[in-house]
């Protein structure tokens, strides 16, 4: 093999299978004497071409059983954290509180309390989620989809009797519109998807397993960690100032049960396990994002939470519209 | 139907094959000849407009030889890849002859 074959080879490996041996040859019958390496313009080009047919066939395998496999996965991570948001109903500060003291950061103020874009405190906007993840493990697919768009839905009026126009404020915005997000996204991968029995026969016995048993971390991680047993004076009513640091362990249990969501429907060797990790990464990028800034800096924590939140969720609500009108140009194909 | 127009690498490619099944490389060569030597499609280009003519059925693979040890594929124009090139060639057709008596009034008044 020459060098160029070997480079152009190499280079070829961004394009589908199908693709590539009929490829090297063009390139390597257009290629002048004594070439060895592909110029950058031929590189650019082979690049874009790439970047061309497989975001062509991506788009046009939207409708298709691997995407459709890959939202079973998405609305089982986004039902169960819409079910977890039910907890935050029994949050009291207080418990996250070691020993009556709060952790304070020094600059902003803000405490451990301000660490998740919290689900609002309405038990109503969370209560479906239980039963609708019930109806779709029976294979009730219908009643599910159906209950899960309800719920979503009714956040919005329920947010305006509940908090009225602090539903808008900072503060509390930003968490309502990150789980009226999960909402919609869990209702959206229920529609387009088999349902969480299928997605529960997809991951396995054990990677089922560990994405509830990563659920339910997270759901006590939002109902108040542990108090840290370290070298708290002691004293009621005191508050304590202290800044976030990455050896502060408080930031464990939540980044834990989310890495275990997300390591449960890693399958990179399949073709919806892929797809599956790309969803479930941006769905659960502005949770994770939070996370990563909590011993970064408190400041930034709200505005980059809310660019991922506003950049990651309409992407994906974009795949799942791309995957929605897919679905609708097959029927009528199927039906003409 | 209304299509859009055809962008001009796609217009020659396809053109290209109405004289019959062509290779990649062959594509090449004949869309050169064709445009006088103005477009010079790349492997990567071509290659993209080649999948999504065949995924549109506008072309579609003829047959595989393999010459010297590689895969050698052939492709030909579709029933609807004829029909959208002559449709294309009548659009740019009346275009053209639209502008060139717009030009002749122009010059007669001036």
């Amino acid at each position: 093999m020459s060098p160029l074959e070997h480079r152009l080879s190499r280079w070829l490996r961004l394009y589908p299978a199908d693709r590539r041996e009929e490829m090297l040859g063009v390139l390597l019958a257009t290629a002048g004497p004594g070439q060895e390496r592909p110029t950058v313009r031929e590189a650019a080009d082979l690049v874009g071409g790439a970047v061309r047919i497989r975001l062509r066939r991506e788009i046009r395998s939207l409708g298709g059983p691997v995407w459709r496999d890959a939202f079973a996965v998405l609305a089982l991570v986004t039902a169960a954290l819409a079910c977890t948001a039910l907890i935050a109903y029994f949050r009291d500060e207080t418990m996250l509180m070691p020993k009556g003291f709060i952790t304070f950061d020094v600059d902003s103020g803000r405490s451990y309390a301000d660490l998740f874009p919290e689900p609002a405190q309405v038990w109503t906007m969370w209560a479906p989620w239980p039963l609708v993840g019930a109806l779709s493990l029976l294979r009730l697919r219908h009643s599910a989809v159906g209950l899960a768009w309800a719920a979503a839905l009714s956040q919005l009026p329920w947010l305006a009797v509940a908090q009225g126009h602090y539903a808008l404020q900072t503060g509390d915005v930003e968490g309502n519109l990150m789980w009226f997000g999960v909402a919609v996204l869990a209702a959206s991968a229920l529609s387009l998807s088999d349902g969480l029995r299928h997605a529960l026969a997809l991951l396995g016995r054990w990677r089922g397993a560990a994405l509830l048993v990563g659920a339910a971390m997270f759901a006590y991680a939002l109902l108040g960690l542990p108090a840290v047993e370290d070298s708290l004076p002691e004293g009621h009513g005191v508050v304590l100032v202290r800044s976030a640091t990455i050896s502060d362990p408080i930031w464990l249990p939540a980044a834990g049960a989310l890495a275990l969501m997300l390591v449960a429907c890693a399958r990179p060797r399949s073709a919806y396990g892929r797809r599956s990790i790309a969803v479930v990464l941006l769905a659960l990028s502005p949770l994770l994002c939070t996370l990563v800034l909590w011993f970064t800096s408190f400041g930034t924590l709200g505005s980059a939470a809310g660019a991922l939140l506003i950049a990651a969720f309409p992407v994906l609500l974009a795949i799942m519209a791309g995957a929605f009108a897919a679905r609708l140009r097959g029927r009528r194909r199927s039906t003409s | 139907m209304k299509h859009r127009p055809l962008q001009e690498p796609t217009f020659l490619i396809l053109t290209a094959l109405a004289a019959g099944p062509q290779h990649g490389y062959g594509i090449i060569g004949d869309v050169e000849r064709i445009s006088d030597g103005r477009v010079r499609l790349r492997a990567g280009t071509l290659y993209a407009a080649l999948d999504r003519l065949t995924a549109d059925g506008l072309a579609e693979i003829d047959r595989e030889d393999v010459v010297e040890g590689r895969l050698r594929r052939y492709y030909r124009l579709t029933e609807t890849g004829a029909a959208r090139l002559a449709a294309e060639a009548e659009r740019l057709r009346h275009n053209a002859e639209t502008a060139t008596a717009r030009l002749r009034l122009a010059g007669g008044s001036a």
